[in-house]
């Protein structure tokens, strides 16, 4: 299988040096977030994109991808 | 690297993978409550019976003529009494859509946004750039719903994958959004769940579907093609043609598991080989059908074989239209996973309408059945760290790169 990165046309599209890790570290950290709020009827607000980017050292589209997905598995998640 | 531990470990993270159902105090908040969608008792009257026996010709029409754009005004629509914490759903303008949408969310409360598409079916216009984050801002804005509502969220069919970027539409809408079942009648119990089974996301091809796109095939081609024979045989003609078409789109609806051949022009063609020999056979009789009819009959059936085999595919939710495998024997989207960018969040095996992602021994998905695959590039569009890549597009870029 071809991984190398150079080979993702995606990539190439969307401009991005986008690193999963952090993408995955933000999700979690919603994801968690909402799981949490849910537990305890707090009100959650939207998140700032910039504090999230300061907060975990990422730029605000690994903080966009990073929040869809952990809402995404909070709110749309399958079995 | 970007890996997802199996387990959490020494306080590392947990998979993040969608956990099973379970029971959770509900918040009574804004932005992140699971607001219980309790169906309400709903009233019929004869009244209502007569609207529908009134709107009869208009749905057969809708059925037999799937294939011509049926818009309805696009808008917002309040279902039951909504409020400020009030789900939002999204659609597209194709009547028969907003219809079923309007039928399956009876007794709830919530907010349907119909998005102006064309009148275009959810997957069509997605999949065709007619129903895209454009579309969505539009009526967001036009419909003022950030009014109404105190939360940010949309539930998007999950059909609109393959055009709807979910990151894209939250920067440039400020909405993040979620994508719900793939059928109306489902709707309901995932309000109430906010989980969604295998059932909900993958896309059926039932017996009863089957008919219904038959009958849309036939319709379709009828009104594209009768001319053509019509030119060549006569006005006369065209009944029969219909009768031809009918038959043959009936036979690779119900067949089109079964039938011998491996693409749909062979699938097709095998009914209609068979209705030929038929139709010859007769010759053999001593009251035998004139020597013209039969010729007629035999170009008309081999005329129709064609049409359907070449439409069935554009007619049925498993199986993509794409002219470059039905004439180039190839086909234009081949994909694979980059395993150490995948973060196996699993959005991939979320927005297929298929079932061709697994999980491996390390927590990664892979593309694990290309041939069930449809093409439809919702996994490609969705993936959040660009794992997944398209092997045809990436080999054309390397032959356009080198000349």
């Amino acid at each position: 299988m071809k991984s190398s990165r150079l080979h993702n046309p995606n990539e190439e599209a969307s401009a991005f040096l986008l690193r999963p890790v952090v993408i995955e570290r933000v999700a979690h950290w919603w994801k968690q977030s909402l799981d949490e709020a849910g537990h305890k009827g707090e009100v959650l607000k939207p998140p700032d994109l910039s504090e999230i980017a300061a907060k975990f050292q990422c730029s605000e589209e690994e903080a966009v991808r990073g929040l869809s997905v952990g809402e995404h598995l909070y709110w749309g998640g399958g079995e | 690297m970007s890996t997802i531990a199996p387990a959490p470990e020494k306080g590392g993270m947990p998979p993040l993978r969608p956990q099973p159902p379970q029971a959770k105090p509900i918040a009574a908040t804004e932005g992140n409550q699971r607001p219980k969608a309790e169906r309400k008792p709903s009233g019929h009257s004869f009244a209502t019976f007569l609207a529908t026996i009134g709107q009869l010709p208009k749905r057969i029409f809708q059925t037999v003529f799937r294939v011509v754009p049926y818009p309805t005004k696009p808008g917002l629509i309040r279902i039951g009494n909504p409020g400020s914490g009030s789900p939002v759903l999204v659609t597209t303008n194709y009547d028969l859509t907003v219809r079923r949408m309007r039928r399956a969310l009876e007794g709830l409360d919530c907010y349907l946004l119909v998005a102006p598409s064309a009148g275009i079916d959810v997957w069509c216009a997605a999949t065709g750039g007619r129903f895209s984050i454009a579309n969505v801002i539009s009526i967001l804005k036009t419909s003022h719903i950030g009014q109404l509502v105190s939360h940010r969220r949309l539930i998007l069919p999950q059909l609109s994958a393959t055009g709807i970027n979910i990151f894209e539409l939250r920067k440039r809408s400020g909405w993040s959004a979620v994508f719900g079942p793939v059928r109306a009648e489902d709707i309901p119990e995932y309000l109430a769940t906010r989980r969604r089974t295998k059932s909900m996301i993958r896309v059926s091809f039932t017996i009863g579907e089957r008919l219904e796109m038959a009958t849309a095939m036939w319709g379709s081609l009828c009104l594209r093609y009768t001319l053509f024979p019509c030119l060549i045989f006569g006005w006369r003609i065209a009944p029969w043609f219909a009768v031809i078409l009918g038959g043959l789109s009936l036979a690779v609806g119900l067949g089109c598991f079964k039938l011998p051949g491996k693409t749909f022009v062979q699938k097709a063609g095998f009914p209609g080989l068979l209705g030929i020999v038929g139709l010859v056979a007769t010759l053999l009789f001593p009251w035998h059908p004139p020597t013209l009819f039969v010729v007629r009959g035999t170009v008309l059936i081999a005329f129709a074989s064609f049409l359907t085999g070449t439409a069935f595919p554009s007619y049925s939710p498993l199986w993509p239209c794409g002219y470059s495998k039905l004439f180039y024997g190839a086909c234009d989207l081949r994909l694979s996973v980059i395993e150490e960018q995948c973060i196996g969040c699993k959005i991939c095996d979320l927005v297929c309408p298929v079932e061709c992602f697994s999980l491996n021994a390390n927590r990664k998905m892979t593309f694990a059945d290309a041939d069930t695959c449809v093409g439809c590039g919702a996994c490609l569009i969705q993936c959040p760290t660009d794992a997944i890549i398209n092997e045809v597009a990436n080999e054309h870029r390397m032959q356009t790169a080198h000349g």
